[in-house]
């Protein structure tokens, strides 16, 4: 002590540290004695005396301060909600940490580890699966002093920590302070956050039913840390589960085709009924027989959950995630899986029906393609040329890479594309939905030939294009036009000779008459009737040909209908006994149109009514005016027409078999003939029909439509 | 006696028209074509009786022709055809009437009377 206060020595100046260090280690009796002794010392050493004092008192007073300080230290470190601990990092040999000691640990630590009386042990004493990063992260701060802040996963704690860092003492110590907090729930939400992100990216990439289930097996299973994750598609009939992937994680793979019955009743019903099936301790469950039991435990599963995906009102699929011990299925991981499989499920429908429609697309296009005698040409709404089939390259010329984005135009003769063909087809198309017509196109080399095509309007709902479909018909068109010129060239090569034949017939039954032998006479008229019949044939011939070319000329004139009707009538009357020929009309109307055509159709309509009714009965012409024109119709009670030849004897040479009545001679051209006058003024005509029960043959003509 | 001239090229037409024509009391020429109309020198009948078909000149060639000349310009022409479809270029040839084949010589007089009586 006097060692220490030596008197004359000048202690004005700060005591040595050694002196300071001694003070330091004592107790506090210790130094209220060092100042009871210092007190004692001599006046003359009254300044080094005094100066050694209130160095004690000091230090007695920092103590104290020091206590306080460290009590409120204490009381904070104790109170903090983060955990807090000092330790000391073991390094080994080559200086490398690979451990550390806990020196003081706050209550909160217990909180937030669930280690408890940690103090003095080793970290890896108490976890030994402790992670070495955390080992390598202290031992650095040990190092370098370098405070750190950082998050990491204690995966045998189960918990995520946020972590602050730093070296206290000195750097041989190697003492590091460690304040840190439990960020697990923020991190399950975030992995969450992650997990839905990759599946909403997984699912948006694929486009394959199969890879879906594949990747939501797989991102389920890591995220879940489950044992198996499986789909099951539901067969048919319900009975099985059949179930092509599933992600494993030390169990087996479960593929195959399983029977929902082998898993027991009660599992089964929770997925019909499209509920979610939790079980999280299959063994002790109690909803199942031993042998149930036996069979999850066979392929290790202790615990599950699977999410019944539903459509059409049937269980048709299931999302199952299994775990081979119990697991408690938190609500979270149940909504997750909830919203896992609503998801998938939605993507899965979306890739299978866009399989679907590849395969239906494929399909489609090899038909096409295959159709080499059709041109099947797809055009947008504005006519632009977008699809362009194998057979419309044969037909037209232009290979798809020529024409594909031009106008269809192209395909049509200059004077069509001028008097707009082209776009009035597409409205025909537009407003009908079908548009069908027959006449010449051009190919690539500006040679003609004739198509026969049909146009029709995509909706989708809006208007989105045109389909057309188009077929070389030239050699069917030669032939055509070969028969009509014969037709053409025979009716009128004939009509010079039997002009003579005529004009002898008529001599002859003139002469005939002033020689008064009435025998001959009665021949002589016979031949002049079957030469007037042979006039009537060939002038149905060449108005045949006339009509198929469109070249039946009218001449129109205004004429009271019914009068035409009566004059018509009074023809048959000197020739018809059993038919009563009766004339009704509504009003007197007047009609433009070529008096002689339209006579001409009343005679084949009321011949035909007399041919057709063998057994006789009333003949009914009858006449209506209506606000528009004239209708007119000629009704018998004669055979009928069946229904099916109903739009067929309009057509050309067409004649009714009837197996009752002997063929009916003719050619079957009158109706065709009617029906093409009657058209070309702008009308119509039809008939309704019950077979042996009769016809009615109606007619319409405008007030003013003749040509 | 009201003459006609006709010209076909059909010598079974030539023959009834002669016959049914001498009958009915007109005086009848016939020709086979009808360039011999537009060359030579005939007497100028009270009407022409073209076929619209005729071998060489067409029959509405000749028309044309006799409608340009002074001294047959006023003679009434009435064409022939087997065709019923030609009444048009009939009418532009010039041609006062034209009747189809085959007809009743009933309505072949009752049509000529008409273009023979118009004056």
């Amino acid at each position: 002590m006097k060692k220490m206060v030596e008197p004359g020595k000048n202690i004005n100046n700060q005591p040595p540290v050694a002196e300071h260090r001694d003070l330091r280690n004592r107790t506090n009796e210790e130094l209220a004695g060092l100042v009871v002794d210092l007190r004692k010392v001599n006046a003359d050493s009254y300044t080094s005396r005094r100066a050694a004092l209130n160095i004690v008192e000091d230090a007695i007073l920092s103590r104290e301060a020091l206590r306080k300080s460290e009590e409120n230290y204490r009381l904070l470190f104790e109170s903090i909600d983060q955990g807090f601990c000092i330790i000391e990092v073991l390094l080994d040999k080559k200086e490398k940490p690979y451990d550390y000691r806990f020196l003081e640990a706050n209550k909160a630590f217990e909180k937030q580890t669930g280690l408890v009386q940690v103090v003095g042990k080793t970290m890896k004493e108490l976890v030994p699966t402790h992670e070495q990063y955390w080992f390598d992260i202290y031992g650095r701060i040990a190092k370098t002093g370098e405070p750190e802040r950082f998050e990491n996963e204690a995966k045998a704690l189960g918990h995520y920590y946020e972590v602050y860092a730093f070296r206290i003492g000195t750097p041989r110590e190697h003492r590091v302070a460690v304040l840190f907090n439990d960020i697990s729930e923020r991190k399950k939400t975030e992995e969450r956050q992650a997990y839905r992100l990759r599946l909403s990216d997984g699912l948006r990439q694929l486009n394959d039913s199969d890879k879906i289930q594949d990747m939501v097996n797989e991102m389920l299973g890591k995220h879940l840390h489950a044992s198996r994750v499986l789909y099951a598609e539901i067969s048919d009939d319900g009975e099985y589960a059949i179930i092509s992937s599933n992600y494993t994680d030390e169990v087996s793979s479960f593929t195959g085709k399983h029977r929902l019955n082998d898993f027991g009743p009660a599992f089964i019903r929770t997925l019909k009924s499209g509920k979610t099936l939790v079980i999280p301790d299959i063994p002790h469950s109690t909803e199942l027989t031993e042998t149930e039991k036996k069979r999850y435990a066979d392929i290790d599963i202790a615990a599950q959950l699977v999410v019944s995906l539903r459509k059409n009102n049937r269980f048709r699929l299931a999302l199952g995630v299994y775990q081979k011990t119990p697991r408690n299925w938190t609500s979270d991981e149940i909504a997750l899986m909830e919203e896992t499989a609503e998801r998938s499920w939605a993507a899965i429908e979306k890739a299978k029906a866009e399989a679907a429609l590849r395969k239906s697309e494929e399909r489609l296009r090899v038909t096409m393609e295959s159709a080499v005698d059709f041109a099947i040409i797809n055009t947008n709404t504005k006519g632009i040329i977008e699809g362009w089939n194998t057979g419309a390259e044969k037909i037209f010329g232009f290979t798809a890479d020529e024409i594909n984005g031009k106008s269809a135009n192209i395909i049509f003769t200059p004077e069509d594309q001028s008097n707009n063909i082209p776009g009035k087809e597409m409205e025909t198309a537009r407003n009908t939905g079908y548009a069908e017509d027959e006449r010449w196109h051009q190919r690539k080399d500006g040679s003609r030939f004739y198509v026969s095509g049909i146009m029709r309007a995509i909706y989708n709902p809006e208007l989105t294009g045109y389909v057309k479909i188009a077929r070389d018909m030239t050699q069917q068109k030669l032939i055509e036009q070969q028969k009509d010129d014969f037709i053409g060239i025979a009716s009128h090569e004939l009509r010079t000779p039997v002009t003579s034949i005529k004009a002898y017939a008529e001599l002859l039954r003139e002469t005939v008459t002033e020689t008064g032998n009435e025998e001959i006479g009665q021949f002589v008229v016979k031949l002049d009737e079957q030469v007037d019949r042979l006039i009537g044939l060939i002038h149905g011939l060449l108005d045949t040909t006339k009509l198929s070319e469109g070249q039946l000329v009218f001449s129109p004139e205004k004429f009271g209908i019914n009068k035409l009707i009566n004059e018509r009538i009074e023809e048959f009357r000197h020739s018809v006994q059993n038919h009563p020929l009766i004339q009704r009309s509504e009003g007197d109307p007047y009609i433009t149109a070529d008096k002689g055509r339209i006579g001409e159709v009343l005679t084949n309509l009321i011949a035909n009514a007399i041919k057709y009714s063998p057994m006789g009965g009333d003949i009914i012409i009858s006449s209506a005016a209506t606000d528009e024109g004239v209708q007119v119709s000629v009704q018998d009670k004669g055979i009928g027409i069946p229904a099916d030849a109903k739009e067929k004897i309009f057509g050309r040479f067409y004649r009714v078999r009837n197996a009752q009545v002997d063929t009916y001679p003719g050619m079957g051209l009158g109706l065709y003939i009617s029906a093409g006058i009657v058209t070309n003024h702008g009308g119509k005509i039809w008939v309704e029909s019950e077979v042996n029960k009769g016809s009615t043959f109606y007619f319409f003509l405008p007030y003013n439509n003749g040509q | 006696m009201k003459q006609i001239i006709i010209a076909d090229d059909d010598p079974g037409i030539r023959d009834i028209f002669q016959l049914i024509l001498k009958r009915a009391g007109y005086g009848v020429t016939v020709y086979a074509n009808g360039e011999t109309l537009m060359e030579n020198e005939y007497t100028l009948p009270d009407l022409f009786i073209l076929d619209k078909q005729l071998s060489g000149v067409d029959g509405l060639e000749v028309c044309r022709f006799l409608k340009h000349q002074e001294a047959t310009k006023d003679i009434p022409i009435i064409i022939i055809s087997a065709s019923p479809y030609v009444k048009t270029i009939v009418d532009e040839s010039g041609a006062d009437d034209f009747i189809e084949k085959p007809f009743t010589t009933k309505k072949l007089i009752e049509l000529m009377e008409k273009h023979l009586n118009r004056n």
